[in-house]
């Protein structure tokens, strides 16, 4: 372990350490069965956003519009489950949707050689009036969709429970071991390599802005699917919370 | 400049022309939409000052990110910076003695907005100079502390009788109003323009600001000509820092007059747009605040028209259209014969 590692290991240690101090009845509550269950169910989004954003990372492309695909996933997950009365469609029209932002992203900063932080950055905020837009478009009402159908409480029956578990099994072999995977880090590391094997074909002049490989990082763009699905089990937005019943 | 006009001027267009089609999906008229939003602002002297009062925050905060852009640096936590500010200046207006005359109370809380906003955004500038912590992470995580950390104050020292609101301000630290049909818009506009005309100087007029400017457009070529660039990425930072904990200012001795949670939430996101649409130039930043304003208030204004919700996804994709519309004004402008500089 690296010097860098011990000293953020070091750190984080401490404030939990300190947290715990100021607030003895936490230390207590973290010990039970149902803090377990809770953190679970609530690591779930984290996971799949994070294996979605370290799949762009590893791509060369900084993607802070995880918010967004989160906040629009989770608007398409109510609203389809609630239109089709199925959770597993709600599911599949949340990755969709998380897909279509990715689209719209890279089209910004592809094709239109838009900054990449900036397209994030402005899709947080096209999501955070866009998601409520559209629930009072929809449904007439600012804050909360009508209830949809979910999986349940239960968390060894919740279907996103094991996706999650699967994504972060299958993620980092897919990314280490296959061909894609390593495509996607050439893309990332030398993306002028992945031209010379004719992986990749050469961005075009007035695409090079800020366009590491134009190709595969699109590529990249459907593993959005990840990021979308974290939306339906537990959720910030209220659209979704009423998936979750 | 006249390349940073063009791209404003596109994507101004281009956020109208989407603004109408969603109208046009909820089943309104976009001409009755937009010339009641423009009607009702321009003439009814409350929604003026609304949408300067939302101005006066939003330049603040705008001014902010364009400062520490200019060095190369991109702030995205106005936000938490503006919330350390509204903490601190609260917590010390509350603490003067209630006979504390303006000349004293004032200074005293604009330092105290201005300082904690410093000191969160300076500590992100001595992360990157030293450890090489990527601003964008610490200063987004930072977001996250102090909104915790005041909403933890809050519970424990600040809020008074079950509400979110802490004891007020002595009086001698408010600001005056404008007037303008009873509307909260402040003296703190007069602060913020005064800021604005400081940055400009220190941006165009100093050698500070070349140096700022030097790092900003490439580090190592600042360095080879003997510019720190450390220094200039904490001071940066920390000048940014100081005016996002300004617009607590506005918030807290204009409006609020007291310690609130949440008070601003959002506003240092919405700078980053101002920022970004006034293409980081002082004046541009004023304009562009001016017009998310004039979005913010004349939605409002015409909430029964058309949800509020519409105007607020506008400000995104004002921002996105900035940001699509500078290379393509660039690349037109490259295709185009190289004209006299």
């Amino acid at each position: 372990m690296s010097r860098d590692r011990i000293f953020g290991l070091g750190a984080a240690v401490a404030v939990v350490a300190l947290t715990f101090a100021l607030e003895p009845k936490l230390a207590r509550g973290v010990l039970s069965l149902a803090f377990v269950q809770a953190t679970l169910v609530t690591a779930v989004p984290y996971v799949l956003a994070a294996l979605g954003g370290a799949i762009t990372e590893r791509a060369g492309v900084i993607d802070l519009a995880l918010e967004a695909k989160l906040l629009f996933g989770a608007f398409a997950a109510a609203a389809v489950a609630y239109a089709t009365d199925s959770a597993y469609l709600g599911v599949a029209g949340g990755a969709l949707a998380g897909m279509a932002i990715a689209a719209l992203q890279l089209g910004c900063a592809l094709r239109l050689g838009a900054d990449q932080v900036i397209v994030g950055v402005a899709l947080n905020l096209l999501a955070l009036g866009g998601t409520r837009f559209l629930l009072q478009a929809l449904f007439g009402e600012g804050a909360n969709s009508p209830p949809c159908p979910g999986f349940g409480d239960a968390i060894l029956a919740n279907p996103i429970v094991w996706i999650a578990v699967l994504a972060s099994i299958g993620v980092p072999i897919a990314v280490a071991r296959t061909r894609w995977g390593l495509r996607l880090r050439a893309a990332g590391d030398r993306p002028d390599a992945l031209v010379a094997v004719g992986v990749a074909r050469r961005p075009r002049p007035r695409f090079a802005a800020g366009s590491p490989a134009a190709r595969s990082p699109a590529r990249a763009a459907r593993s959005c699917r990840c990021r979308s699905t974290a939306s339906s089990p537990t959720c910030r937005r209220a659209a979704a919370t009423s998936c979750s019943r | 400049m006249k390349r940073e006009l063009q791209a404003a001027a596109i994507a101004v267009l281009a956020s109208l022309a989407v603004g109408s089609v969603l109208m046009l999906v909820v089943g309104v008229s976009p001409v009755r939409v937009w010339g009641t939003m423009v009607e009702r602002t321009f003439t009814d002297e409350y929604n003026l000052g609304q949408m300067l009062f939302a101005a006066t925050s939003l330049a603040l905060c705008g001014l902010a990110v364009a400062l520490a852009l200019e060095a190369g640096l991109f702030n995205i936590g106005a936000e938490g910076q503006l919330a350390a500010g509204v903490l601190a200046c609260s917590t010390l207006g509350a603490a003067l003695p209630a006979g504390t005359p303006a000349p004293i109370a004032i200074p005293v809380c604009l330092a105290a907005a201005a300082g904690a906003g410093g000191l969160v955004a300076g500590g992100v500038g001595l992360l990157k100079a030293t450890r090489g912590a990527h601003e964008v992470i610490s200063s987004i995580m930072l977001n996250f502390v102090v909104a915790g950390v005041s909403l933890w104050l809050g519970n424990e020292l600040l809020f008074v009788g079950g509400a979110t609101t802490g004891a007020p301000i002595a009086p001698g630290a408010e600001l005056p109003h404008l007037g303008l049909g009873g509307s909260s818009v402040n003296a703190a506009l007069a602060i913020t323009l005064a800021a604005a005309a400081a940055v400009w100087w220190l941006r165009d007029r100093t050698t500070w600001g070349e140096a700022w400017r030097a790092v900003g457009r490439d580090p190592a070529a600042a360095r080879s000509a003997g510019i720190s660039v450390e220094r200039v990425q904490v001071l940066a930072m920390t000048a940014s820092g100081a005016l996002a904990g300004l617009a607590a200012a506005n918030l807290v001795m204009g409006y609020k007059h007291a310690f609130e949670d949440g008070l601003g939430r959002n506003t240092g996101f919405l700078g980053i747009s101002a920022a970004l649409l006034g293409r980081s130039h002082p004046a541009g930043v004023i304009i562009a605040a001016l017009l998310l304003g004039f979005l913010q208030a004349g939605g409002l204004a015409v909430a029964e028209l058309v949800p509020k919700e519409l105007t607020e996804m506008l400000q995104g994709v004002v921002v996105l259209a900035v940001a699509a519309s500078v290379p393509f004004v660039a690349r037109a402008r490259a295709r185009a014969p190289k004209e006299a500089a």
